[in-house]
């Protein structure tokens, strides 16, 4: 059996271990609680600023591919082709396509080609119409050239309307005017808002004056 | 002082002015200047019609109207490229023709640059040259020749003798 003393040493022994043993305990579960308290975000303010890296700039979602190809048929049973150096679906209206460089090949009945040509386009494939934007030169094979800022071009219809100057230079002369609009499968050109035509005739024998 | 037109209706008041008949040699041609409001070209029929305050100027030749239709032609070149070519200037409505000599006016008017013919019509086609001045239905002149003829009706003519 043991003796006194030994009694009283191994309790106070236990004590000991005891008191370490809740300190510890204590130590962990206050361990804990700043852990839980860290991860709350309890402390984010004590913690430095860090910059915060702004969020990237995240463009809408682009469908590229390389040269893009519109063909079709129009109204009057002819091909039409629009190519474009590049073009890219527009991120709200999925219909709206976005072209650079654009060219447009379009062809009469009578087999007359016709090309347009812009820095930028916007092809709808809804309602099948082409807007250009910039340096727009519409050329028919052999008959005349045509310069201007901006077109629409209904695709299916082939008619062009342009509401800027335009610059037309035909086999015999020039015609600057404020406006244009072709129809009737490329027969009819309406050149409006004010017109100024000048005109050289065929070389004449004897012009004379009166 | 008014001189009446002859028996049938018809005077001819010749004047031509004598003018020497020139060298034909080809000559670059003189451009034709056209203002207007709008212009249209109708390829099918070979058409380019301006409306709208016409001012159309060829040389020392002006004539104004409300409406232009100029007929045109393809015509081949020498060098084998194709030009267009008018063949026929129809001008409607408030004609009015100047040249440096006369200055004719009417209600129509029909100009054929290849014989270089010029027709003026209406209710009260109007020529003066100079002090003398002519009133009638139809004036045909030719300006090669420079020869005008005034018709249709009766005529009228007033010229004051110098």
């Amino acid at each position: 059996m043991s003796s006194p003393t030994e009694q009283a040493r191994r309790a106070v022994r236990n004590a000991t271990v005891s008191r370490l043993l809740s300190w510890l305990a204590a130590a962990i579960g206050l361990g804990f609680v700043i852990a839980f308290l860290a991860q709350a975000g309890l402390f984010h303010a004590l913690l430095p600023r860090q910059d915060v890296p702004p969020p990237p700039n995240v463009e809408p979602d682009r469908i590229t591919a390389g040269i893009s190809t519109v063909n079709g048929i129009d109204d009057g049973k002819q091909p039409y082709q629009v190519t474009a150096r590049r073009g890219w679906q527009d991120g709200k209206t999925p219909n709206l396509v976005h072209l650079e460089d654009p060219v447009g090949e379009f062809r009469r009945a009578s087999g007359a080609r016709y090309t347009i040509t812009g820095t930028t386009g916007l092809y709808d494939t809804e309602v099948k119409s082409l807007n250009l934007d910039g340096n727009v030169v519409l050329e028919q094979e052999g008959r005349f050239k045509a310069r201007m800022d901006k077109a629409k071009i209904a695709v299916k219809q082939k008619t062009l309307t342009a509401d800027t100057p335009v610059t037309a230079q035909f086999g015999s002369g020039t015609v600057d005017a404020n406006g244009m609009q072709i129809t009737d499968d490329g027969a009819r050109i309406l050149f409006l808002n004010g017109v100024k035509a000048r005109f050289t005739a065929a070389e004449a024998k004897g012009d004379t004056n009166p | 002082q008014e001189a009446d037109g002859q028996a049938d209706g018809t005077a001819a008041a010749d004047t031509t002015t004598g003018t020497k008949a020139k060298a034909k040699t080809a000559q670059p041609a003189t451009p034709v200047d056209i203002v207007a409001n709008e212009m249209e070209i109708l390829d099918k029929e070979k058409k380019a019609i301006f409306r709208g305050a016409v001012d159309a100027t060829k040389g020392t030749t002006k004539l104004r109207s409300d409406e232009l239709v100029v007929t045109y032609a393809d015509v081949k070149q020498p060098d084998g490229t194709t030009k267009t070519d008018a063949t026929d200037l129809d001008a409607k409505g408030n004609v009015l023709i100047v040249t440096p000599k006369e200055k004719i006016t009417g209600d129509w008017a029909k100009y054929d640059p290849q014989t270089e013919k010029l027709t003026v019509g209406g209710t009260n086609v109007r020529l003066v040259q100079g002090t003398t001045v002519l009133v009638g239905q139809e004036l045909h002149a030719d300006l090669k020749t420079g020869r005008t003829q005034m018709t249709g009706g009766r005529v009228k003519g007033s010229f004051l003798p110098k």
